[in-house]
């Protein structure tokens, strides 16, 4: 071979291995995206693959896919509760309370949905040896058929928001769903199906022909998993999915449509009341008052979160404007100083606890945290954890007495009533409480026996304003927004619970 | 070289057993599968069940013990995340990493070799410089700002290629390509310094001096010769490639075994961990041993000394 034929040869190669390949997909990659606005699947890129579908599973990656397969007796929404699977419901006693049931309903194996089937995959989730991680936000209760389409549920102690509760409780067909909590293929009675569930690629649902309800528009969808938010981003811009789930501030792009939704998530600090340092009340008082909250919403989350001054969202019951959590770093020096010359010792030093990019920016709210306590003069250092070790510090029955943590967590209430809230963060019998206090548990205890309506809101509004001027217990930071991508081919809104109701969508 | 082949196997079976002990060990370290599995809120019951279900409150002599029976018999249980079995599991996920990393190992054979050939005929020129170019960006660059580059660039901007995910060819190219990138850098720079280096040789400049053409020199002695640092430096970047894919594959959404780690990682899913940490060191354990053969055979002085 002579010298002159090597570069020829080296450019050849170069071009079969980039262009050349390059210019064969063009055709193909162009095909892919006329048979995405074909009214082809409705393609929906989520940030993760859910763990798997199981009834007693919740959670932003399981329930935009799962609530399309199975449907609940009631269903949460903005204008209330709106029955799904119970046609009415009345309390019977003060901890009974009876579903009427949706009649000639089938679940997309052919066979009947019943009083005894809900009742069976209500009693499942709620067995321990399920492991279903909805229990927790649900109070202790037994489901049994009364007949063929009453369900009589039987709760442990009064509760009068129980319907809300069931929105939780979605039914599956009780054979397809046995044993723990990992069900892969639940048979529901919803809209969709599962038709194929290739793991790490997609999920595939198709129509269910036999429902119930209203035939959706959409007959397939796919759910893609992409973790990169530029890569979500880029699907919509490039017709290959319709809908990106939460994509960042910095690849919202002008090619596509895109909806911004307040989420129920909302980051909050705990500061321990054990320590010293955080034991005054005036000290966790100037925390919450040095934090700059409008910088962390518009530079750490790019305008995508709107300052919190309760760690629940203003949708949820209880919320008032009456607490408001003003930016005043001077008057927070002032506490602390106050607080200084009444003797508090402010010299142990805080450890900030957080979960490893949980919520988002978890770091970055951390640092923002540590520049905020030393301007207060008190010293801090961060400390990052996987979930496993940060669940074993924030969930703790008793807190250390030498501890001295102020811990990031979030807070995602979907129920729009705060009594989970409340249950988790407020009332002492919970792990997750740090300033005990009896006579907010009575109040806390008074105000759930109370049935959904103005004077149950406004016992949970003064619940939460006596919180706040007597404890003071959390630092909310701020409510965070979800921002969507979505294809200019299809009309459909986002959710703030995150959920996709695919039967919601329509083409363009 | 038979000897020398089973004393090979016997280290690699050992190194294997010793590196699952390890991982099994240190993932029992990292927290409570039970608090990540179930949320924040869940009650202790549910805990206490979970654990009970997937024998977590076993002692660690006797949760060890389980785990080398089913070595034993490849029963690595079943996945805690999803309830599959968790060898199953990764298998299954083992032939689109296969295909990743293989495209990427061709494209870098195919690019590297001519280039650094092409670089040592001509030391200094044009394509010299451009071999040192392309070499220092594709070891420097970070694998995930190459591969939303290539997203941008490809899939967005001139829409030849899909961003991500699975389907036809065209759906690999940008996943290896980018894979690709950093083998590409490195092969192409021990291709060049290797024929650099045998056309100093006596022996190359014998044969030139005595009138053989130059392609003849090139390919029946320098070439060959010049082979042996390249299929080293090649074997260690084939699994390497397995690394760079757990970043390739998250980006891309390729359903391989990356983006399985990664998922089983997060999730703390030890069962299958541990079948990814046995398959992937099967496949690292079973290519070394390749390697050394291919290498003992090319050069009887590997056998010599290392037998």
């Amino acid at each position: 071979m002579g010298r002159k034929l090597w570069l020829p040869l080296v450019l050849g190669v170069l071009a079969t291995a980039c262009g050349g390949t390059d210019e064969g997909a063009g055709d193909e990659a162009g095909g892919d995206r006329q048979t995405a606005t074909d009214k082809g699947p409705l393609v929906v890129a989520l940030p993760t693959e859910p763990r798997n579908l199981d009834p007693g599973s919740a959670g932003t990656d399981v329930m935009p896919v799962q609530r399309n397969i199975l449907e609940p007796l009631v269903r949460v929404s903005e204008d209330g509760l709106i029955p799904v699977l119970a046609t009415s419901w009345e309390r019977v006693s003060e901890t009974e309370w009876l579903f009427h049931l949706q009649e000639g309903v089938s679940f997309s194996n052919g066979k009947p949905f019943t009083a005894e089937a809900a009742a069976a995959s209500i009693n499942r989730v709620l067995d321990p040896a399920t492991a279903a991680d909805v229990l927790g936000a649900i109070s202790s209760m037994e489901a049994s058929a009364q007949s063929r389409y009453e369900l009589l549920i039987t709760t442990e102690e009064p509760n009068p928001i129980l319907p809300i509760e069931m929105y939780l409780l979605p039914i599956a067909e009780p054979a397809s769903v046995e044993g723990t909590n990992r069900a892969r293929d639940p048979v529901g009675t919803g809209p969709y199906v599962v038709e194929e569930w290739r793991a790490g690629s997609h999920i595939l649902l198709s129509r269910n022909d036999d429902y119930w309800g209203d035939q959706p528009e959409v007959e397939n969808v796919r759910f893609v998993f992409r973790s990169a938010s530029s890569v979500r981003a880029a699907m919509v811009e490039t017709g290959e999915a319709h809908i990106a789930v939460t994509i960042s501030p910095q690849d919202v792009s002008d090619a596509f449509e895109t909806a911004k939704v307040m989420t129920i998530g909302t980051p909050f600090f705990r500061a321990d009341a054990v320590c010293p340092t955080t034991s005054d009340i005036r000290v966790r008082r100037a925390i919450n008052q040095a934090l700059n909250r409008e910088a962390i919403a518009e530079q750490l989350y790019g305008g995508a979160a709107t300052p919190a001054h309760m760690i629940i969202t203003p949708i949820i019951a209880g919320y008032t404007d009456e607490i408001r959590m003003p930016y005043d770093p001077e008057g927070a020096k002032a506490l602390v100083a106050a607080a200084r010359a009444d003797g508090a010792d402010l010299s142990h030093e805080m450890t900030i606890m957080i979960r490893e990019n949980f919520p988002r920016n978890s770091s970055e709210l951390a640092q923002v945290m540590q520049a905020t306590l030393s301007d207060l003069g008190i010293a801090s250092h961060i400390q990052t954890m996987g979930k496993g070790l940060w669940v074993g510090h924030a969930k703790v029955d008793q807190i250390p007495p030498d501890r001295c943590a102020i811990i990031l967590s979030s807070h995602e209430n979907a129920s729009r009533d705060p009594a989970q809230t409340l249950q988790i963060y407020y009332h002492s019998s919970a792990a997750q409480v740090n300033v005990p206090d009896e006579q907010l548990d009575r109040m806390i205890e008074e105000a759930m026996a109370l049935a959904p309506g103005p004077q149950r809101t406004a016992a949970m509004e003064e619940i939460f304003i006596y919180a706040h001027e007597e404890l003071a217990p959390l630092i909310p930071v701020v409510h965070l927004q979800a921002i969507y991508g979505i294809s200019p081919d299809i009309d459909w809104r986002p959710r703030s619970d995150g959920i996709i109701f695919v039967k919601d969508v329509s083409w363009n | 070289m038979l000897e020398f082949a089973v004393r090979r196997a016997g280290q690699s079976v050992l190194a294997l057993l010793i590196l699952l002990s390890v991982v099994f060990a240190v993932s029992r370290l990292t927290g409570d599968p039970a608090n990540l599995y179930l949320p924040v809120t869940a009650p202790e019951e549910a805990r206490e069940a979970f654990r009970q279900a997937f024998g977590l409150n076993d002692p660690f002599v006797v949760q060890f013990g389980r785990f080398v029976m089913g070595l034993l018999t490849l029963d690595f249980g079943e996945s805690l995340y999803t309830g599959l079995p968790a060898l199953q599991l990764v298998l299954q996920r083992l032939p689109a990493t296969a295909v990743l990393a293989g495209t990427a190992l061709v494209i870098s054979v195919l690019v590297s070799i001519p280039l650094g050939l092409a670089a040592a005929r001509r030391p200094g020129s044009l394509i010299d410089r451009l071999q040192q170019l392309v070499s220092l960006a594709g070891m420097s660059m970070p694998t995930f700002w190459l591969a939303i580059l290539l997203i941008v660039v490809f899939a967005v901007t001139l829409g030849w290629l899909p961003t991500s995910g699975t389907g036809g060819w065209q759906h690999v190219v940008l996943p290896a390509l980018s894979l690709a990138a950093r083998p590409i850098g490195m092969l192409s720079q021990v291709a060049r310094s290797g024929l650099l280096e045998q056309l100093k040789a006596d022996h190359i400049r014998t044969a030139i001096s005595k009138g053989m053409s130059e392609r003849r020199v090139l390919a029946r002695h320098a070439l060959r010769n010049s082979l042996t640092p390249y299929l080293i430096v090649a074997s260690d970047q084939i699994l390497r490639l397995l690394n760079g894919s757990v970043v390739i594959e998250v980006i891309f959404g390729w359903p391989g075994i990356g983006s399985l780690t990664i998922e089983a990682v997060i999730a703390r899913d030890f069962p299958v961990l541990l079948a990814i940490v046995f398959v992937v060191s099967v496949i690292i354990v079973a290519g070394n041993f390749i390697v050394d053969l291919i290498h003992a055979a090319l050069d009887p002085r590997v056998r010599i000394v290392r037998a």
